[in-house]
């Protein structure tokens, strides 16, 4: 072990301040410079839309299946789409077996509220036939491994894999009352919006992290998340408690957001093209 | 119904996969020409494809791809045993095997199932005998699989991810355990059978006459001339024919065996470079 190793062990606080007092983090980013991306999609064949994101070592899969349901009464010409994430274990040793923890309720949550405030799919668009027929999108996100940052990561591969769904053409017998599927004309279902995720750490009063990782999360006193539209308005912001910040510092965050929104959407762009 | 799960998400009460409404048509495994239906013949295992040190948050870890069966392997320990549970003089394997939702052709419940459950219990015997117990008294050894694909061959991929899991994380063991799974399908042996095959294994109504079953093992190829660690057969098949299978499964192993050693050399190999580069 060297001796920075042995310092990290024993006093992970001071080590981390030590490099905060030079305005670099542990992994030689700068306080406000972001992780690179990487978007695959179409990863996983048993699914109808997939994705796989890293966003540095944060890697996060999501998968997309869809069941044919009944609309429910109250509305009638709706589909319906659901958004789940899941931690194992595996991709952490803060997360234990068993039921979902509050980290996974708490960002499948938000992911539910992005979609319907952003109104990033019309449901009207998943009915097939009024009042019997409609499309069920189940959405789950799976962890592979944690490194910070879920949120923004989770996001990304929601809509990643959103654009990466195909969904088959279902003709209705009204007649017999029965259904078929056509596996082979298959159709993507049109987004309304792309959100993007920006996450932030506040350290201290003066100090704020943009795109932190596991251990800038753990140092840190409360995390910030922005989610902005392409043209730039403020979608969703989610500050679950933490430590209190000025409004100024909030619209540092947006501005560095607004940065961001292009350069990811191209990038999934550019995935689901090829 | 069945209870609601309060601590997801949750859709329509009822949803039906459109696999159900789509005319199902029944793929022979066996063409003309004597190739299966995604071109191999029936003893040729598929491609293989393995990496470690996919989880930076874990001590070890590891990634198989096996034609399309997806496994991802995180092994945590060797840490203190849980309080309240009794000092052991040999270490205790804790084995947990999740299956994504989006891993089957139809959408598996979050909530753990019982193949889930058998496989975790199957996989913990199997790492057992693997692991060096005697080496970490008091501790506990936590091995986490996720599958994100399920293409068939499943047991055995899950044991070859969790062998180089644990090499990687550094944890004595007596040997490499690589796994590999066979089919039987009217008398004829099939390598490493797909998912869409072991399925029309399982629901064809069998009569007297002809042999059908599956067989998965975990075999440990150089300590002591070959172990069998795991062996889970279901079905109805002769002895002699099973033999023969077990014959097929150990050569699969072998082959197995030398890829998985390259990938933890050259793992090494690699990390040695970036130490002296930094240095």
């Amino acid at each position: 072990m060297t001796t920075m190793d042995i310092w990290k062990t024993f006093e992970p606080d001071t080590y981390y301040k030590s490099f905060l007092e030079k305005n670099k983090r542990p992994d030689g980013r700068g306080l406000m410079s972001v992780r690179p991306i990487t978007v695959k999609v179409g990863t996983i064949t048993t699914a109808d839309g997939s994705s796989t994101v890293r966003v540095g070592h944060t890697t996060v899969i999501c998968g997309i299946k869809a069941e044919i349901a009944t609309p429910v009464l109250r509305n009638p010409n709706q589909g319906f789409i659901v958004p789940n994430v899941e931690l194992y274990p595996c991709c952490s040793h803060m997360f234990k077996i068993g039921p979902p923890g509050e980290k996974a309720m708490a960002t499948s949550q938000f992911l539910k509220n992005v979609i319907s405030s952003a109104k990033v799919l019309d449901l009207t668009d998943l009915c097939i036939v009024h009042n019997k027929l409609a499309w069920c999108l189940y959405c789950d996100v799976v962890c592979i491994n944690y490194d910070g940052n879920l949120y923004d990561a989770a996001l990304i591969a929601l809509m990643a894999a959103l654009q990466n769904v195909k969904l088959p053409a279902v003709s209705y017998d009204e007649e017999n009352d029965k259904a078929s599927v056509d596996i082979e004309r298959t159709l993507p279902i049109t987004l309304k919006a792309r959100p993007v995720a920006s996450t932030f750490t506040v350290y201290s009063d003066s100090i704020q992290l943009m795109d932190p990782t596991a251990e800038d999360e753990t140092q840190g006193s409360g995390e910030v998340t922005v989610v902005l539209l392409e043209n730039g308005s403020l979608c969703t912001t989610h500050k679950p408690g933490g430590q209190l910040i000025l409004p100024n510092i909030l619209d540092t965050f947006v501005d560095l957001a607004k940065q961001r929104v292009h350069a990811v959407n191209t990038l999934i762009g550019k995935e689901i093209n090829e | 119904m069945g209870s609601r799960d309060s601590r997801r998400i949750l859709g329509p009460e009822k949803s039906i996969p459109y696999s159900l409404l789509q005319t199902q048509e029944m793929k022979h495994f066996l063409a003309e020409d004597g190739l299966r239906w995604d071109g191999r013949s029936a003893v040729d295992p598929r491609k293989l494809f393995m990496s470690v040190g996919v989880i930076s948050q874990a001590k070890g870890s590891s990634y198989l791809e096996v034609g399309n069966t997806k496994v991802c392997c995180g092994v945590y320990g060797p840490m203190d045993v849980q309080r309240g549970s009794d000092f052991n003089m040999s270490c205790k394997v804790l084995c947990e095997v999740k299956m994504a939702p989006f891993s089957c052709s139809v959408r598996k419940s979050p909530q753990p199932d019982k193949q889930q459950r058998e496989m975790s219990r199957q996989l913990k015997d199997a790492l057992e005998t693997v692991i060096v117990l005697d080496k970490f008294p008091k501790s506990q050894i936590d091995v986490y699989l996720t599958v994100i694909e399920d293409d068939g061959g499943l047991l055995a991929a899950c044991i070859t991810a969790a062998g180089l899991a644990i090499c990687h994380a550094n944890i004595d063991v007596y040997d490499l355990v690589i796994g590999a799974s066979l089919l039987w399908h009217d008398g004829i042996l099939y390598a490493d059978p797909t998912h869409h095959e072991e399925e029309c294994e399982g629901h064809k109504i069998r009569n007297s006459g002809s042999e059908g079953g599956q067989l998965t093992v975990g075999i440990m190829p150089k300590y002591a001339n070959g172990q069998v660690s795991l062996l889970v057969q279901g079905g109805q098949i002769s002895a002699d024919n099973l033999c023969e299978g077990l014959e097929v499964a150990v050569e699969i192993c072998q082959r197995i065996y030398t890829l998985s050693r390259k990938t933890l050399i050259d793992y090494v190999e690699q990390s040695l470079e970036a130490n002296s580069d930094s240095s």
